[in-house]
């Protein structure tokens, strides 16, 4: 079964990476990278909105402007039935223990990735939407 | 009844002072006393002068005999003796002779010194010897008083010694609030001292030049001791915010001395170095905390802003790997790994620009403001479309004294800023510089027309590490190091931006022209 993939990192490098790894990737549907995290949030208000949001969201933790949790706390003020198909993946160069602790209290996050993301990644993850 | 017989031994003994006169008056014997003392001439008459019986008696034998129950009382000729002779004179019928038993009338310690005679001298009997003897006693009473007032004073004198040693003042005040007893340390001088006993605290604090708050402060304390029967703590504070300042630990305690008299004990000692202590102690715990903070902050961000590029690249080498052939794919791989590793360069510099303003001192140097800007512009990346307005504004001195390097880097950041955080598509862009210079102050207004701040970061943009902007990719450091290096400076640094329209940053630098002509700058 395939899968949308959205990708949330400041950094525009890092988006082009990942977008040709989650690209390449059997699991891969439409692939849509965003620099900005408001613009992000507002895209997937707007899915959530019309019933369409689904799929996985790697969401980078140090953003400027608006970082990984404060993206989070937004996404958990929609409610539940909308998003219950997103799958959000923690995607950051963050080694950080609190911010791994931090993550998992939020139930729509489904795992913590350290950069850069692999192939092997990539295959997991597929398992575990498919 | 058996005849007694008196022998020169037996008369000696009893009358030591005695002496014999024959019917021509002639001194025939006398006793070893007596000889001790003066040297006799031949004669009585010769040798002493009558005191007593005074008048009708001459100087024979049978004028005396005729007086003999009486109390003689005689002296020497020679004046140079300075003694009287008291007794009386007995009669010897069978030798014809006259005996003088009696001895040196002696009335008081001192002429018995001046005679230098001893005790031995007089018989057991005479009333010398009791007169003495009570003197004696006397004088051990007197001596007994002497050394226990002498006692008493030396252990005063030891207490006071104490008291006044102590580095605590020390105030015994009665139920009037007079002063009873101040030690030095209360009080220096000694008139003072003296003059303050029987006065009030009122008069104490008035002849200070304390005023009445402070008067009223400290009866208030009094009052409370003496009243609660408690003993109460305070502190006072004095010449507050001087060089001098001084603060004082005080304690009043109701005393009841060891006659049942109330008083109120109040000491007080100098607590000004520990109080500083503690203060300081505060200040360096708080500033160390903040570093501590700061670590932490940097720590948990280094690893993202360094790594950040790092992982980037190892991504792109990773991908370029795979791509295997050389083509436009490796150029624009390549391209990134340069954007990626200009930016970890920045964060590097920016690190150890902020670490360089905190340890190096200030270098003041004079500085032209303007050519600084024109030159920044000029270096900050080519925009053909975007404009540099700089006016100058200058009162009284326009010569700028500060440190060259630092003044540079906050400029530069800032105006840097404008030109990155411009509007996009934006055509009439600009960043305008106003500078003021007095002889205190440079200021200088960096505005532009970019993107502006959100109302909701304005406050964070000079947060280690904050980012407000998705525009570009900054380190989150420039406005921390530029905050950090204007409180160096001893400055200030303010922001106005409304977003979408743009930003105002207005620097004030102090100048340093006073100082640097002085001489205090000159390295």
């Amino acid at each position: 079964m395939k899968t949308d993939f959205i990708l949330i990192d400041d950094d525009p490098i890092f988006n082009f990476l990942n977008e040709k790894i989650v690209g390449a990737a059997p699991c891969a549907r439409q692939v849509v990278a965003y620099d900005s995290p408001t613009e992000a949030l507002n895209q997937i208000k707007g899915l959530a909105d019309s019933g369409e949001l689904s799929g996985v969201i790697f969401l980078d933790v140090q953003m400027p402007v608006m970082n990984g949790f404060q993206l989070l706390a937004e996404l958990e003020k929609i409610s539940l039935d909308k998003v219950k198909n997103a799958h959000v993946y923690m995607l950051t160069s963050s080694m950080d223990e609190g911010d791994r602790t931090k993550a998992k209290a939020y139930s729509l996050v489904k795992g913590f990735l350290n950069k850069p993301l692999t192939q092997d990644m990539m295959a997991e993850i597929c398992a575990a939407v498919a | 009844m058996e005849a007694i017989f008196f022998d020169e031994k037996a008369v000696e003994k009893l009358f030591p002072f005695y002496f014999v006169l024959d019917k021509d008056l002639n001194i025939v014997r006398t006793g070893k006393s007596i000889a001790k003392l003066m040297e006799f001439g031949a004669s009585f008459g010769g040798t002493f002068r009558f005191l007593r019986p005074g008048l009708g008696i001459e100087y024979t034998f049978d004028s005396i005999l005729s007086y003999a129950d009486q109390i003689f009382i005689f002296q020497p000729r020679d004046s140079r003796l300075i003694i009287k002779f008291k007794g009386q004179f007995l009669y010897f019928e069978a030798h014809a002779q006259l005996i003088f038993c009696g001895s040196p009338w002696i009335t008081s310690e001192e002429s018995f010194q001046n005679l230098n005679l001893q005790i031995s001298d007089f018989a057991i009997h005479d009333s010398v010897v009791d007169m003495l003897q009570m003197i004696n006693t006397q004088r051990m009473g007197i001596e007994d008083r002497l050394n226990m007032d002498l006692e008493l004073a030396r252990q005063k004198a030891f207490y006071q010694n104490l008291f006044d040693n102590i580095p605590v003042d020390i105030a015994l005040i009665d139920t009037d609030h007079k002063y009873r007893y101040l030690n030095k340390s209360a009080v220096k001088s000694d008139d003072v001292r003296k003059w303050l006993i029987g006065k009030t605290i009122t008069d104490y604090y008035s002849q200070r030049g304390k005023d009445q708050e402070f008067i009223d402060f400290m009866t208030g304390q009094f009052n409370q001791a003496l009243l609660s029967h408690r003993r109460i703590s305070f502190e006072t504070v004095h010449n507050e915010n001087r060089e001098d300042e001084k603060i004082m630990q005080r304690t009043i305690l109701p005393f009841v001395s060891s006659d049942g008299k109330a008083y109120l004990l109040a000491y007080g000692f100098d607590v000004t170095e520990i109080r500083k202590g503690k203060e300081e102690l505060i200040v360096k715990n708080s500033k160390l905390k903040k570093l501590n903070e700061e670590l932490d902050n940097l720590v948990y961000s280094v690893t993202h802003d360094l790594r950040s590029p790092v992982l980037s690249v190892m991504g792109l080498i990773d991908l370029a790997m795979k791509t295997g052939k050389p083509g436009e794919d490796l150029v624009v791989y390549l391209n990134m790994m340069r954007r990626s590793m200009d930016r970890l360069d920045g964060t590097i510099r920016e690190i150890l620009a902020y670490s360089r303003n905190a340890k190096t001192e200030l270098d003041i140097t004079q500085i032209d403001i303007s050519a600084m800007v024109q030159e920044i512009f000029e270096n900050v990346f080519y925009v053909p479309t975007f404009k540099l307005v700089c006016t100058q504004e200058s009162h009284g001195s326009t010569v700028f004294y500060s440190d060259q390097k630092r003044v540079l880097s906050v400029l530069n950041n800032l105006i840097s800023n404008a030109v990155k955080y411009s509007r996009k598509g934006h055509t009439e862009s600009y960043v305008k510089v106003k500078i003021e210079t007095d002889d205190n102050w440079c200021v200088i207004v960096v505005e532009d027309n970019g993107e502006g701040i959100p109302y909701e970061h304005q406050e964070k943009v000079f947060n280690m590490f904050y980012r407000a902007s998705t525009t570009s990719n900054g380190s989150g450091l420039g406005l921390f190091i530029c905050f950090e290096v204007i409180k160096k400076l001893e400055g200030q640094i303010s922001l106005k931006s409304v977003p979408g329209q743009g930003s105002i940053f207005r620097v004030a630098i102090p100048n340093k022209i006073n100082e640097y002509e002085n001489g205090l700058y000159i390295n």
